[in-house]
């Protein structure tokens, strides 16, 4: 028998066990007991040496890559961090996500003054050149403006609000989603759609203005509004810090400065998910009704903001350790 | 991931400080699992639509309009939750990469976790533009670890698994030392690739030295032709 042979009869049954362990294991390791696990480890350990030394003994054969494969899947498996999903997601909610919208704090301020910037612009642009409207919307909804009628009268009456909800929220969550994942661009798309929002905002702004219907507007957008596009803000903030990750590492490697950048700004962004679902439901049952008086539309949409700013600015009392 | 990075391989650091290495995905594998998945997508919506449809008329009008809405969400869910779910519940894998072999790993070669799945899947859509993933593909072509956008964000890399050949594994006899052995798979694995007259004159440089070394062990067949004597052996010894 060859120094090889020996070496692959030697090693097969543990092998071969491991390879059990891991087929048992991949059902999930609670259904392992104790000792089954400590067995586990052990011969996942043994496997790691017994790659480490064929890959430089035996290079070639055949014995390498099967054991290149065990030591992974053991590595996968045990060196993976498991914590229940939902205890994970509740103490996001309750403490991960606060401290994310907190150290966004410049990043918030920046994409606020674009996104409001851009609204005035547009609003300007629009009142002295009304043809600039033309860029965002169509004829038609232009036409009716004209006429005196706002697209948001025919939207309640025609569609039923669980539809206008769940189209409405899911539209928004993408609109938020592309703004941030555009920042991985060196933010450059998120500026973009912070400048667009707004520069069509502002424009519908003078739209309504210049016919008279800014208090219909209002009376559409009174309840879901103020959040909404804060949220998109929020989405902004997110893509900025992403692009600044990428662009301006400092004196860290760049690979190292985006990751964390993507990780904090996708924490910022899907903090803002189940709002926007809320918001949905706001837009889809409150909003359109015409018959609600704005000053009630109003006060909803200051306790929305304002519970979300409270929850969001509420200092997080972190005793030692930080949590994420 | 503490060595300097090798082109074409992932490295991790494992138990007893021993590097494993483990070779990258290619962009056009990628490419072909992504397909795959793209598929599966597309029949799940197909499905989704024709129960919906069929369950319509059936349907009273307030459950209606809840259909419809809950359609919606699914739909949206789907577009956007498909690949972390797959992620999730494969273990770094979804239908495509299953197919091919390959599994999205964390920066430590640790199975992918429910942020960094979400963060690479959801960058999709910056690896996408301008369109069909011009800045994911180049983002593959440059990075060292053949990592698109949203593997870079997520610190995760794709890796090819190795699977047994096809006609499964052969049982070496054990008078054979590693460096036979190496020789014999590397015949095994390349013998269909080479061209007829390199392959026939390979096979008879290997039938030699088999003649002249373990003449035991081929026994009946010495005679004909080399090839078709080296192929006989072969699969004698194949379990």
């Amino acid at each position: 028998m060859s120094d090889y042979a020996g070496f692959a009869a030697r090693g097969e049954p543990e092998w071969a066990a491991l390879e059990g362990s891991l087929q048992r294991a991949r059902e999930g390791l609670t259904s392992l007991d104790l000792d089954e696990v400590e067995r586990l480890a052990a011969l996942h350990r043994r496997a790691m040496s017994d790659f480490a030394y064929a890959r430089s003994h035996y290079p070639g054969t055949p014995v390498v890559p099967r054991l290149r494969q065990l030591a992974f899947d053991g590595h996968r498996l045990l060196a993976a961090r498991r914590e229940p999903a939902l205890k994970r997601m509740l103490r996001f909610f309750l403490v991960g996500y606060r401290e994310c919208f907190q150290s966004a704090r410049r990043h918030l301020l920046i994409a606020l003054a674009v996104f409001v910037g851009a609204t005035a612009l547009g609003f300007v642009v629009a009142t002295m050149q009304p043809s600039f409207i033309n860029i965002f919307f169509g004829p038609d909804a232009i036409d009716g403006i004209r006429r005196g009628e706002i697209w948001t009268d025919s939207v309640g009456s025609v569609v039923p609000p669980a539809v206008l909800s769940s189209s409405i929220f899911t539209n928004n969550i993408t609109v938020a989603l592309v703004t941030w994942a555009g920042g991985a661009l060196a933010g450059a798309f998120t500026l973009f759609a912070l400048l667009q929002n707004g520069a069509m905002f502002g424009s519908v702004l003078a739209a309504c203005w210049q016919y008279e219907m800014l208090d219909r507007l209002f009376a559409f957008i009174a309840a879901h509004g103020p959040l909404e596009l804060f949220l998109i803000v929020v989405a902004g903030a997110a893509g900025l810090m992403l692009g600044e990750g990428a662009v301006a590492p400092g004196n860290r490697p760049r690979a190292e400065s985006f990751a964390d950048a993507a990780r904090s700004s996708a924490l910022l962004m899907v903090g803002t998910v189940p709002w926007f679902v809320l918001l949905g439901l706001v837009e889809g049952n409150i909003s359109p009704v015409m018959t609600l008086p704005t000053s009630l539309k109003a006060a909803v949409g200051a306790i929305l903001i304002g519970v979300f700013l409270a929850y969001a600015l509420f200092p997080v009392s972190t005793p030692g350790k930080t949590t994420k | 991931m503490s060595q300097a990075p090798r082109d074409g391989v992932g490295q991790f650091q494992g138990a007893l400080d021993v590097t494993l290495d483990l070779p990258l995905a290619s962009v056009g594998t990628r490419a072909m699992a992504h397909l795959i998945d793209l598929a599966v997508v597309f029949l799940i919506q197909i499905l989704l639509a024709a129960a919906f449809t069929l369950a319509m008329p059936v349907l009273g009008d307030d459950v209606r309009n809840i259909a419809i809405a809950a359609v919606i969400t699914l739909y949206f869910l789907i577009f956007w939750g498909f690949f972390v779910a797959c992620e999730l519940l494969m273990q770094g894998q979804s239908p495509g990469k299953r197919v091919l072999g390959l599994r999205v790993v964390g920066r430590d070669g640790a199975a992918v976790d429910p942020v960094a799945s979400m963060i690479r899947n959801l960058l999709r859509y910056a690896d996408f533009l301008p369109g069909f993933y011009g800045v994911g593909v180049v983002a593959m072509l440059a990075s060292a670890r053949s990592q698109r956008v949203g593997d870079l964000a997520a610190g995760t890399v794709v890796v090819r698994e190795e699977r047994a050949p096809a006609g499964g594994r052969v049982r070496w006899p054990e008078v054979f030392g590693a460096k036979d052995v190496a020789l014999l798979e590397a015949w095994v694995s390349r013998a269909p690739h080479l061209q007829p007259e390199k392959r026939a004159s390979l096979a008879d440089g290997l039938v030699t030295w088999l003649k002249k070394d373990h003449p035991a062990l081929l026994g009946d067949i010495t005679q004909g032709d080399a090839e078709d004597a080296l192929d006989a052996l072969i699969e004698r010894w194949r379990e």
